[in-house]
């Protein structure tokens, strides 16, 4: 493996921090140098400096190997990471290492979960490096920089087969260098439109950009302590929620819809299941909230459409504390929080694809004992799947199951009460933030024990990376 | 070659030399913030103590007055009201807003207002007038200014808490940027390995390979252009040589 390729590639990548941090800058210097401009400058400065040394030395390179490009992508969140948790130690309260390293790991990871109690004692430029910790990790560190940055361009079709999975690719009806520009485009205007949304229901300008970088990321950081619940407004909850299903379905079907092709979200049968998903769901919770006299109907419908959606989404806003729900509604959001939204979006979890591809292996299985002769092909959106996709999807899953159940017993081990050790265990693989117990969407997880959070940011990580690209790091020496 | 190892070291020492700066920005605020409230907490209790003892002093010769009027209400000169008064402008100029020192005011005015009345009247029916208003008005002016001293003793408390908490500040630029320069010198040295180093180890163990056993001079093209130059004059050379004999 030749390293120096990797630290260029890498380097590339935390160009792209550096500018973002450069853009909270501005916005520290707009607010009359805010509390938060030294801690930006400086990290700003070093993480520029971390990006641009490599470039000294090495000049054009025209290919990069898988390997390498594991190496690249893996090593490109986790040093994202580590320059993002620069301005948050650096400008202190509530920031403790690990703490400031939770809320990094949490922003680029587009899981939302938060160590902090006062989110408005933050200075407004470091909320907006916050939120755009979100942007950036939601569309991939990776792919973010690849559409971005034209020096990356020759390794694109490597480093995106990386970030991106097989499930993702299969939607998008283009060469790789398109797809990639359509990715990002769509999230580019998805983000425009939605803060425009925002700001014509009756948010500030500040918290519109700010919100509708941690929608369409599916991440879920808020500018208030109360989240979305602060603003009491039905028409942003509507557009919140709009905005969250968007981004959390496949973004080439997003464009296909956009120009009116065959194959769109109305046609996809990966899409139709979902939206059928969140329909069946939010009535189930809206009746249960009803009958159980938690609310009344609207009240009901109100409240459990939005937590549902950002759940599902793997959003993690709140306008209400679901710890306090009936327990068959909190049952199935904990349920569907291991599925989320479509591959192809900002959303984490398992991907209903996935789960989709599973139902129908299932019922494939039950001919196959009815008709042992029968010669049955799986088939998804009118395309066939090959076995070993469907091999890598019960492996995945179980991967998944795996993990969650490894977090669960670390944090149990550190003296945390089962509920929140297994909600805050799925809510950090599945990169949704709120869990519920200690962790429910009105918490937060200030209070969990320092080695509890570290476990927590490494389930975000395997998460967002899909687990194989996680694993694969411990793993490199014996690839040849 | 010589430019970008340069270009390596600046970058490096200019890191550091940020951290450093950084680092005296904020130990010169921390200096600041610390001179400051130990600033305040000395003028507040030196104001309250010089408040104080005028009003013991002004209450002193009104008892004096009610005891034995060895003292003349007229003597009890209104000039200590004054010095109060120009106390209370002093406190107000130096601590803004402060809601103990808006109770001050109210219980200056009030003590002020029934002494003025007494001096100039001439009722000379003492004791429901001590008892009832003085001694009330006294209390409270001497009582406010006490909750004054304690309210900016407990701000430096507060502020104290909060300067300790953000005092690992000072350091941590310059933890982070050290961390961040031992990065990059450990990239630097790798980096220096892979274009400089490595191809110079391997041309000078082929050419001493060809020199001893006539294996032939034989590297792949790796490395920075300087090395790569070096290559193919040895390469030349050697062909020069194979020529001559």
């Amino acid at each position: 493996m030749r390293l120096h390729v990797v630290l260029k590639y890498m380097g590339a990548v935390l160009i792209l921090n550096a500018v973002f941090m450069f853009i909270s800058l501005i916005l520290s210097m707009i607010n009359n140098f805010d509390s938060g401009f030294l801690p930006l400058l400086m990290s700003a400065f070093l993480t520029l400096m971390m990006g641009i040394f490599p470039f000294i030395f090495v000049s054009k390179i025209d290919s990069i190997s898988k390997k390498e490009s594991y190496v690249v992508v893996a090593g490109s969140w986790i040093l994202s990471c580590i320059v993002g948790f620069f301005p948050y130690i650096l400008w202190g309260g509530e920031f403790s290492l690990v703490n400031a390293w939770f809320e990094s790991v949490s922003g680029y990871t587009t899981t939302g979960s938060t160590i902090l109690n006062d989110i408005e004692a933050l200075p407004k430029s470091l909320l907006f490096w916050r939120s755009s910790t979100h942007l950036i990790g939601g569309a991939g560190v990776v792919i973010f920089s690849m559409a971005l940055i034209p020096m990356l361009s020759k390794a694109r079709v490597n480093l995106s087969n990386i970030e991106l999975s097989s499930f993702v690719k299969a939607n998008f009806k283009y060469k790789m260098k398109k797809a990639i520009h359509v990715l990002v485009a769509v999230y580019v205007v998805l983000v425009i439109v939605e803060t425009i949304l925002l700001k014509i229901a009756g948010m500030s300008w500040f918290d519109s950009v700010n919100h509708a970088f941690s929608t369409i990321a599916t991440g879920g950081f808020s500018t208030k302590n109360l989240s979305i619940a602060y603003y009491e407004n039905i028409w942003i909850e509507i557009v919140i929620m709009i905005f969250m299903v968007l981004s959390s379905m496949h973004f080439g079907l997003l464009y296909a819809s956009f120009l009116g092709k065959k194959h769109n979200i109305f046609t996809s049968e990966v899409a139709r299941y979902y939206l059928l998903v969140i329909t069946v769901s939010i009535i189930a919770i809206t009746l249960n909230l009803w009958t159980t006299d938690e609310y009344g109907l609207l009240d009901s419908l109100r409240y459990g459409s939005f937590q549902f959606i950002a759940i599902i989404s793997a959003s993690g806003f709140a306008t209400i504390d679901t710890a306090l729900w009936p327990a068959f509604s909190v049952a199935l959001i904990i349920l569907m929080s291991f599925q989320c939204g479509c591959a192809g979006s900002t959303t984490g979890g398992i991907k209903a694809d996935r789960i989709l591809l599973l139902l129908k292996t299932f019922k494939a299985e039950i001919r196959k004992i009815q008709h042992p002769g029968a010669i049955i092909k799986l088939r998804l959106d009118k395309e066939s799947v090959p076995n070993e996709l469907v091999n890598s999807t019960l492996i995945f899953v179980f991967l998944f199951l795996a993990t969650v159940l490894i977090g669960t017993l670390s944090a149990a081990a550190m003296g945390v009460d089962i509920i929140t050790a297994l909600t805050g265990s799925i809510a950090s693989i599945s990169n949704i933030g709120p869990g519920f117990a200690g962790v429910s969407s009105m918490s937060n997880y200030d209070g969990l024990p320092e080695g509890v959070k570290i476990v927590f940011t490494i389930l975000m990580l395997a998460g967002r990376l899909e687990l194989y690209g996680f694993l694969h790091i411990f793993f490199i020496d014996s690839w040849k | 070659m010589r430019f970008k190892i340069q270009l390596g070291f600046f970058m490096i020492s200019l890191l550091l030399c940020l951290a450093g700066v950084l680092s005296y920005v904020e130990l010169t605020r921390l200096t600041s913030s610390v001179q400051l409230l130990i600033d305040n907490g000395a003028k507040s209790i030196s104001l309250s103590k010089a408040a104080l003892d005028i009003i013991q002093e002004q209450n002193s010769k009104v008892l004096m007055y009610y005891n034995d009027k060895s003292v003349e209400i007229k003597n009890i000169s209104k000039s200590d009201v004054a010095v109060t008064d120009s106390l209370y402008a002093i406190a107000i100029s130096s601590y803004p807003g402060n809601a103990e020192l808006a109770k001050i005011g109210k219980a200056k005015d009030e003590y002020v207002k029934i002494l003025s009345e007494k001096i100039d009247s001439s009722d000379t029916h003492l004791s429901s007038w001590y008892v009832s208003k003085y001694n009330v008005a006294y209390t409270e002016f001497t009582n406010s200014i006490k909750a004054f001293m304690i309210s900016s003793q407990q701000h430096v408390v507060t502020e104290t808490g909060r300067i300790k908490a953000n005092m690992y500040r000072t350091t941590m630029q310059s933890v982070v940027a050290l961390a961040v320069a031992i990065v990059l010198l450990y990239v630097f040295f790798l980096l220096m390995d892979v274009f400089y180093i490595k191809p110079i180890v391997l041309m000078t163990k082929s050419l001493q390979k060809y020199l001893d056993n006539d294996i032939s001079f034989n590297i792949k093209d790796e490395g920075a252009n300087e090395p790569l130059k070096l290559k193919e004059l040895i390469l030349v050379l050697i062909q020069r040589f194979k020529q001559k004999s």
